[in-house]
């Protein structure tokens, strides 16, 4: 049966050559997609896998909208010390009104052990840094906004409490903390007795996934770059797309291999209709159609996948030489082959459902399936 | 026989239906991508908040728009160049809210209200002294429900560091921005790790009568001759609130670019996310698709071949069958692609809805080049009918022949039966 099929396909062979021409754009499509697809891909995961994100975290008062309108114990501070982390810093931060007399301005008092901050943040400072009871180091916003100078007097309202400090250094840290002012930890609880041993957060530097997650228990604790995430979500959104972007080809490859499928189904009834003729049994005649759709099926996805690695590798080429494009098709034998045999089954399929209406197309069946 | 009576003849054997589905999702395909990735290219070309009369000033030789840096002084040159209007010194910086990445846009609030003019939505505008204040567009402010008032912590995607703000304001403007958290330049220098003093871009608003490609090449000449000293145009008013120790002495080395489509470029460049890509992936679907709309028409023809057949035996030219059969599936194919046009905007609306689409710290609206996309798919698949149906039509015109015939009775009279 199998050679008669052959026979009959060669016998016309413009209309065997037109019908795998037919097919062969859909499976190629299907091939090159998937090459762009998965380079993309690779190209994606790269980054990803190079990103290596700073090993300093932020530990607060959980449920609190902000680490620094949440309130902990120091002694939240000593544990984390204690738990094996590289180093940490006590941070203690609430608004005030600061003034110079002439002007006022809204900014955060910050409490902290001023040596070790000033150290972990590579902070420039013009002056001294702050260690006893009255002093204070502004900054460099701060400053520049209030035009506060070494040696000036500041009054600053808290918790309805105003107390006067001299500032001793001008602190550039090139973040938050140059918005407000930087004092002793012991000087804060002094001066505003609400605030006395309390913490709002505390900064740590840890590699020991082990004590982070100790820590994790108690407080929430961020990481303080967010690179790793950002490349990671990065990723997610190339790969949805391309995903989204394969079933909708998927689809339309459904849709046409059917409609090519039917047409073979359709073109190969005369034959069926002479072997019928001849005295053939319909199970016969619809093996000789069957087998002739598997020959047309088995070419064209051979040609097919072929031609869209061929094609998409030239365009891929083409595009660099042109336009500077960068794009790295990747060849998966496995997923070549799996979507080949897919490509094989889905149009087999398609065409064996047409086949079951071919008695009915050629007018010789009764009520339809 | 008339175009109606052949629509009767082909519809009557329900091979027209099939027709009518392969057309319709062929439709609704095309447009679905083309939109898709139409809006993607016209969000990522918006990206750095071009528009009709903006330049961009960028570090030219920068892997992207983000990681580009100049001096803040470079505003001051730039003032007087004729047909300037507004300069808008901004910083990116790339971040994270809640895990999820946002971008920062560090702006001297008195110029990026100048250059924006953005909708005040809730709350009030910032201000220069608002130190740790910060406004944020629409958008994001839906997605994580933010209102002024709400206390927002920033994460540096570049540097470690954080960012404590306190939102002022949301507004709108009806461009990416309204994805984009906005807070004053220092903000936007802690979290992407600049010195202060340092800028991503500067934004140029040109005058309206002026042609920005013009502006672009006069910033460029000025660029290179530029000293940093001030020329005309001022400082821009946040240096008074930046701790700057020394202006700029020269821009000697460093190579800028001034472009009315800066983002364009670069993700033309770095994705391939140009117009023209978008259209070469929408033609590949249709192209396979379009084997898919001849495969039917032809089984519409097979199937009614012999009504066609006895058309042609009783007199009605091959010329006259083709054009019918060319106006029924070209008419079907207008008809059924504005269908699918419908089809399309429910899916897309869809995926709006349930399944965004995000482009780095942007979201998407995959509806907003559906106008440009329907044109081109309404085009296209009824161009592609009239195509199908023409080259199906190709087998009336085969000569049709009536071959004589020698009845076993009456051998010795053939008759005369020719064409």
């Amino acid at each position: 049966m199998l050679s008669v099929a052959v026979k009959l396909l060669l016998r016309q062979i413009d209309r065997t050559a037109i019908t795998i021409l037919m097919l062969v754009p859909v499976v190629a499509l299907l091939i090159s997609s998937n090459m762009v697809a998965s380079g993309y891909l690779q190209q994606a995961a790269v980054p990803v896998n190079l990103v290596q994100p700073s090993s300093a975290y932020v530990a607060y008062q959980p449920g609190s909208a902000t680490p620094s309108s949440g309130s902990v114990s120091y002694d939240a501070f000593v544990r984390i010390q204690g738990s094996g982390v590289s180093s940490a810093v006590p941070l203690l931060s609430f608004p005030s009104i600061v003034s110079d007399g002439a002007r006022s301005a809204n900014a955060s008092v910050l409490g902290t052990n001023t040596t070790t901050f000033t150290e972990t943040r590579n902070s420039i400072v013009s002056g001294e840094v702050a260690e006893n009871g009255s002093q204070a180091d502004a900054g460099a916003i701060i400053a520049k906004v209030l035009g506060i100078k070494v040696g000036d007097n500041l009054t600053v309202d808290a918790f309805s409490r105003t107390q006067t400090l001299t500032v001793v250094g001008i602190l550039n840290s090139t973040d938050q903390s140059d918005t407000g002012l930087i004092l002793p930890l012991s000087s804060s609880w002094a001066l505003w007795p609400q605030t006395a041993n309390k913490i709002s957060y505390v900064e740590f530097v840890a590699t020991d996934q082990g004590a982070i997650s100790s820590i994790s228990k108690n407080m929430t604790v961020i990481r303080e770059q967010g690179i790793g995430q950002i490349a990671l979500s990065f990723g997610g959104q190339t790969a949805s797309l391309l995903a989204s972007w394969t079933l909708i080809l998927l689809a339309l490859s459904a849709a046409a291999a059917f409609a090519a499928a039917s047409r073979v189904a359709t073109e190969v009834s005369q034959e069926y209709k002479t072997v019928r003729a001849l005295g053939a049994r319909l199970s016969a005649a619809q093996a000789l159609v069957f087998y002739e759709l598997l020959l047309v099926s088995g070419a064209s996805v051979l040609i097919g996948v072929s031609a869209g690695i061929v094609s998409t590798s030239i365009l891929a080429t083409l595009l660099k030489a042109l336009d500077g494009l960068s794009l790295s098709p990747s060849i998966d034998v496995v997923q070549m082959v799996v979507l080949g045999t897919a490509s094989f089954l889905l149009i087999l399929a398609a065409g064996s459902f047409s086949l079951l209406w071919l008695p009915w197309k050629v007018g010789e069946g009764g009520d339809a399936p | 026989m008339s175009f109606a009576q052949t629509a009767r003849m082909l519809s009557r054997k329900r091979a027209i239906f099939s027709l009518v589905l392969i057309l319709l999702a062929t439709s609704a395909a095309f447009s679905v991508t083309s939109s898709i990735f139409l809006s993607v290219e016209n969000t990522a070309s918006g990206m750095l908040g071009e528009s009709g009369g903006t330049i961009v000033v960028a570090q030219g030789d920068s892997r992207t728009p983000f990681t580009g840096t100049l001096p803040l002084a470079l505003a001051s040159d730039l003032g007087s160049v004729a047909g300037v209007q507004v300069i808008s010194p901004e910083v990116l910086a790339p971040s994270t809210l809640s895990n999820q990445p946002v971008m920062v846009l560090g702006v001297d609030p008195e110029r990026f209200m100048q250059i924006q003019s953005p909708a005040i939505l809730e709350g009030s505008p910032i201000t220069p002294n608002d130190t740790d204040q910060a406004m944020v567009g629409e958008t994001l402010a839906k997605e994580m429900n933010l209102h002024p008032g709400s206390e927002i912590t920033l994460v540096g995607g570049v540097r470690a560091t954080i960012a404590q703000l306190t939102v002022k304001a949301v507004f709108s403007t009806g461009t990416p921005l309204d994805n984009e958290v906005v807070a004053p330049l220092w903000v936007g220098d802690w979290l992407r790790g600049l010195s202060y003093g340092t800028v991503s871009i500067l934004r140029v608003e040109v005058g309206a009568h002026q042609n920005p490609s013009q502006v672009a090449l006069q910033v460029q000449r000025i660029i290179k001759n530029a000293t940093g000293a001030s020329a005309g145009g001022g400082p821009s008013p946040i240096e008074a609130y930046l701790p700057i120790a020394s202006s700029l002495t020269s821009l000697a080395g460093l190579d800028i670019q001034a472009s009315p489509d800066a983002s364009s470029a670069f993700f033309s460049r770095s994705l391939g996310l140009s117009q023209e890509v978008v259209w070469l992936v929408s033609a590949l679907v249709f192209l396979s698709m379009s084997v898919a709309i001849v495969c039917v028409i032809q089984e519409a023809v097979f199937r009614s071949r012999n009504e066609l057949g006895i058309l042609r035996t009783i007199g009605m030219s091959s010329r006259r069958l083709s054009w019918n059969l060319v106006a029924v599936a070209t008419s079907v194919s207008f008809v059924v692609s504005v269908a699918g046009l419908l089809v399309g905007w429910a899916l897309l609306t869809l995926v709006a809805e349930f399944s965004p689409i995000q482009l780095a710290f942007y979201t998407v609206d995959p509806r907003s080049a559906l106008l440009l996309a329907s044109l081109v798919s309404v085009s296209v698949v009824t161009v592609t009918g009239f195509a199908a149906a023409a080259f199906s039509s190709l087998r009336f015109t085969q000569p049709l022949t009536v071959y004589a015939m020698t009845l076993p009775y009456q051998e010795s009279d053939p008759g005369a039966i020719s064409e």
